[in-house]
């Protein structure tokens, strides 16, 4: 019965939970134009369209996310198979506001994160993971009171409680309350705000978008950036050498990292 | 007494739906306590959600009673299946929590305002994590298998 811990919060994982959000947000200062929107996209995300682009845009982070995390070869088995399983949920979810922004006649624009955390071990993954899933149960509370379209709104809200299992699911694998609150809203817009920005999730232009890339070998050059010539096709090139530089530099933070001899123990 | 609009009234029928299926959840969670079946870590958990329940009646009683309307009041009793161990318990509570927030989402594409949405999203977000706890505590996949509402649990 080791699930039915409700009050089983830890005060020593919250402090580090803190300070490893903090850690992260305290990286806000990152120049790179790229980056900084993914805290614009969601600052400034007023219409119907510009809420279905960035809630595409998550789930897309989300499932880049769930695969860099696979392949750190840090996740037991069951944990491994029930972040699979949250992939297909979130791949349903992406397919669903791709398919709203075509209908508002506009471009997917799939959001990768540009910097992942310091992740040495499974405990830090299902916290990252569980902040990721906070983020996306934010962002579909303040959809439903946003959209204006109920088509829309229904979607939003149709998902959101998907992704507050999510939470529960993480928070209970690691031992802290699955059932914190009776009203369940997730982050607020100014914090996804501030972990976008921290994160530096930013977009990926829709030719080299979103299907999942194996991340380059970190030794690898990244083809095309910054060795595009002049007259050259810069979109594709550029573009692909920039996602794989990305991915790779997130596959290696992650998987480069030694392992702690312990996780953090309650 | 103003007359209520007639959004306006159907929201308030929508809220007491709600606001019945909230009374029903805390008086089978207090029954099953009661029943000296459970173990005391899952009468602890039973108790929290008892409270929740109670948290979510309670927003919706206000908004009701903002608009005019009247809440109703808890019954004394409601139906029970024969229910003889712990499982049988927490299978009924799931499927409690499963129908709880599948009508939560009927609910609030209904509902006429944003206010009244964002209260509903919010208390369906809750039940579906009620039964996160309730599955996992059963040993079955925690979360729904379904990719959206309405969820498929237990």
């Amino acid at each position: 019965m080791e699930n039915m811990n409700t009050s089983g919060f830890s005060r020593r994982s919250f402090v580090k939970k803190s300070a490893v959000a903090a850690a992260a947000i305290a990286l806000i200062g990152f120049e790179s134009p790229g980056f900084a929107l993914g805290h614009d996209l969601m600052m400034q995300a007023n219409s119907d369209l510009d809420i279905a682009n960035f809630e595409y845009g998550l789930e897309s982070a989300a499932i880049s996310a769930y695969q860099a995390a696979a392949k750190t070869g840090l996740l037991d088995k069951p944990v491994l198979d029930i972040a699979l399983k949250f992939v297909d949920q979130h791949t349903a979810h992406q397919k669903a506001w791709e398919a709203a922004v075509k209908n508002l006649k506009g471009t997917p624009q799939a959001l990768v994160i540009g910097k992942y955390p310091d992740l040495k071990s499974q405990g830090d993954i299902l916290n990252f993971a569980k902040t990721l899933e906070e983020v996306a149960v934010g962002s579909y509370f303040g959809a439903v009171n946003k959209l204006k379209d109920d088509t829309l709104t229904n979607i939003a809200a149709s998902i959101m409680p998907i992704e507050a299992q999510h939470v529960a699911v993480f928070a209970s694998a690691l031992k802290m309350d699955p059932l914190p609150s009776s009203f369940v809203s997730g982050t607020s817009d100014a914090d996804i705000a501030k972990i976008a920005t921290a994160l530096q999730i930013g977009p990926v232009p829709a030719a080299a978008a979103p299907a999942p890339v194996a991340p380059a070998p970190v030794s690898a050059p990244a083809a095309g950036v910054g060795g595009a010539k002049q007259g050259e096709d810069y979109t594709g090139g550029v573009v692909a050498g920039t996602l794989a530089a990305i991915a790779a530099a997130a596959a290696g933070a992650i998987a480069l990292r030694s392992r702690k001899a312990t996780a953090d123990k309650e | 007494m103003p007359k209520l609009s007639a959004p306006m009234a159907a929201d308030v029928d929508l809220m007491n739906a709600a606001i019945a299926l909230e009374q029903q959840a805390q008086w089978t969670y207090g029954a099953a306590a009661k029943t000296g079946i459970l173990k005391p870590e899952v009468v602890t958990v039973a108790t929290k959600i008892i409270g929740q329940h109670a948290d979510h009646e309670k927003a919706w009683t206000t908004e009701v009673t903002k608009l005019g309307g009247t809440a109703p009041k808890a019954k004394d009793k409601y139906d029970l299946p024969d229910l003889k161990t712990q499982e049988d318990i927490l299978k009924y509570a799931l499927s409690l929590e499963v129908l709880a927030a599948n009508t939560y989402f009927d609910v609030l594409q209904k509902l006429t305002t944003k206010t009244l949405k964002t209260i509903a999203v919010s208390i369906m977000g809750d039940e579906a994590q009620h039964a996160v706890v309730l599955s996992s505590a059963l040993g079955l996949q925690p979360f729904t298998s379904t990719q959206f509402m309405p969820i498929k649990q237990g």
